[in-house]
């Protein structure tokens, strides 16, 4: 797709750019500007944005429910150094899909196409499509669990929620559409002011750096699942998809290539700095012997904290939560726009016009009407649908790890910008590792239904 | 700047990532099924 007009007196038809390549050429103007002009600061605000966006928007209502059930079970011991772990993997598989965007500028469903084959290029698409919808329901439960802490009736919640994420995907500028949600990224950051309001013991979480532990009652089965859910909450298939059809999307180039690095980097380091605060602020609930065993939701989290953070505090976890949802609604559903238009080869671009991306559009705004729509349904079974999220994207991790892993591989589509048979070995092991634990997370979740167990 | 490098033509999958896709292969058939029936019984009341 080069948007030129060409007939049969091709030479003498002038070439009529599309409309996301004039708002691209007209963003790259300004990078070229900041750097020619030697301004690094403002060179980096201007090429940020998908790294702190995708590791932010996987900091997402599930994710949150994790890291609290976490901090309320095991309090501040093990968790806290293995998530500075699980955000250095999350940077080297979300590195490797950044340097293939740079060096293809092709999505990541497009170039699975290219290389693989339509089957599998549809076999992404689906698991992308549906998993991202069921993804997409979990936020909105998160969404109105958090509203719900504030008395908001779950119709006005879910429907304004879905509005404001429609609303900033039409705005038809990538810029835009990147810097609303970026701003409203910035509220993950309220994990942090509830945690301080829990008081934490600055030595405890000092010795659980250095010790990794302690880990209360040991390594049992719950020990192990929230192991693997914590990894589960890191790395999921969307991020992949999602930061290499915005880096495509965003127009970087392999000068770009550093901050690019940088931003994801960053994004990686402030998620990771929330998630320990939401254990941290959940820890007060293991220090006075709250079971946590039945909470469903952050508004459950939100309440039982009140007594030891304050209603502030307990006010901005709520807060949190709802902020959670709100930007992973938006990049997921950015994500299913992407994969679903790249596979149907049509045009992909949040600096399209609305009736030019018709299927780009619409994909992502229905993904968010029917998620939001399932919500709403009375009685809808909105419990299982979250644990069998959790095994969807656990198991659909390992095929599309390996893709990335495939891609960033190949020299014919990657040239120098390859993995080196050092970064391959190293990602390849931690690809495995990933694919290994997220089965085995799907079967500790699985396996129970079929023998009769609890599902923990 | 920002224009689509042409990608060399698509060539058979041999070697390792032949063995790996059809791993996957497998893997995909075992995995979808799981999925889908854990759903369905997840539904039940």
């Amino acid at each position: 797709m080069n948007g030129a007009a060409f007939g049969p007196e091709s030479e003498l038809v002038p070439w009529i750019p599309l409309r996301e390549e004039l708002m691209r050429a007209r963003d790259r103007a300004r990078v070229q500007s900041a750097r020619s002009n030697n301004r690094p600061m403002w060179l980096f605000a201007l090429l940020a944005g998908p790294g702190i966006l995708v590791m932010l928007g996987e900091n997402d209502g599930p994710s949150m429910l994790s890291y609290a059930a976490t901090g309320a079970s095991f309090g501040v011991g093990f968790f806290i150094p293995f998530i500075v772990l699980t955000f250095v993997l999350a940077y080297i598989v979300q590195e490797m899909v950044v340097r293939i965007g740079i060096a293809t500028r092709r999505g990541h469903a497009e170039l699975i196409v290219d290389r693989f084959g339509a089957t599998w290029g549809r076999f992404a698409m689906a698991d992308l499509a549906i998993g991202n919808l069921l993804t997409l329901v979990t936020e909105f439960i998160a969404i109105r669990a958090g509203t719900a802490y504030f008395g908001v009736p779950p119709a006005v919640a879910v429907t304004g929620a879905a509005l404001l994420v429609a609303l900033a995907m039409c705005t038809r500028r990538y810029v835009t559409w990147e810097r609303i949600v970026m701003a409203l990224a910035v509220g993950n950051l309220l994990f942090i002011p509830a945690a301080l309001l829990a008081h934490p013991d600055a030595a405890a979480i000092g010795r659980a750096l250095a010790t990794w532990g302690p880990i209360p009652g040991g390594i049992t089965l719950a020990f192990f699942t929230l192991v693997l859910a914590n990894i589960g909450a890191t790395v999921t298939p969307w991020m992949l998809f999602f930061q290499q059809s915005a880096v495509v999307d965003k127009g970087l180039t392999r000068a770009d290539l550093t901050q690019a690095r940088v931003d994801t980097g960053l994004g990686a380091a402030i998620a990771a700095v929330v998630a320990i605060a939401t254990i941290v602020a959940a820890a007060a609930l293991y220090t006075h012997h709250i079971d946590v065993r039945t909470f469903a939701n952050g508004a459950d989290f939100a309440s039982a904290l009140k007594p030891f953070i304050g209603s502030t505090g307990a006010a901005l976890f709520a807060l949190g939560m709802i902020e959670a949802g709100l930007v992973a609604a938006m990049t997921i559903s950015t994500s299913s726009a992407y994969g679903v238009s790249e596979v149907m080869n049509v045009r992909r671009s949040l600096n399209a016009g609305l009736s030019a991306a018709r299927t780009f559009y619409a994909t992502g705004l229905l993904s968010v009407a029917i998620a939001g729509g399932i919500v709403l349904i009375p009685h809808a079974p909105l419990l299982s649908i979250s644990i069998t999220v959790n095994v969807i994207a656990t198991l659909l991790m390992a095929p599309a790890l390996l893709f990335v892993l495939l891609l960033a591989s190949d020299g014919e589509i990657m040239g120098d910008l390859k993995n080196s048979p050092r970064a391959n070995a190293v990602s390849g092991t931690i690809v495995a590792a990933i694919a290994l634990v997220g089965a085995g997370y799907a079967l500790t979740i699985i396996v129970p239904f079929f023998t009769g167990g609890s599902t923990g | 700047m920002t224009e689509r490098p042409v990608l060399p033509p698509r060539r058979p999958i041999t070697g390792l990532t032949g063995i790996l896709l059809v791993v996957l292969r497998v893997y995909v058939f075992v995995a979808v099924p799981l999925v889908v029936f854990t759903f369905f019984h997840m539904l039940k009341p």
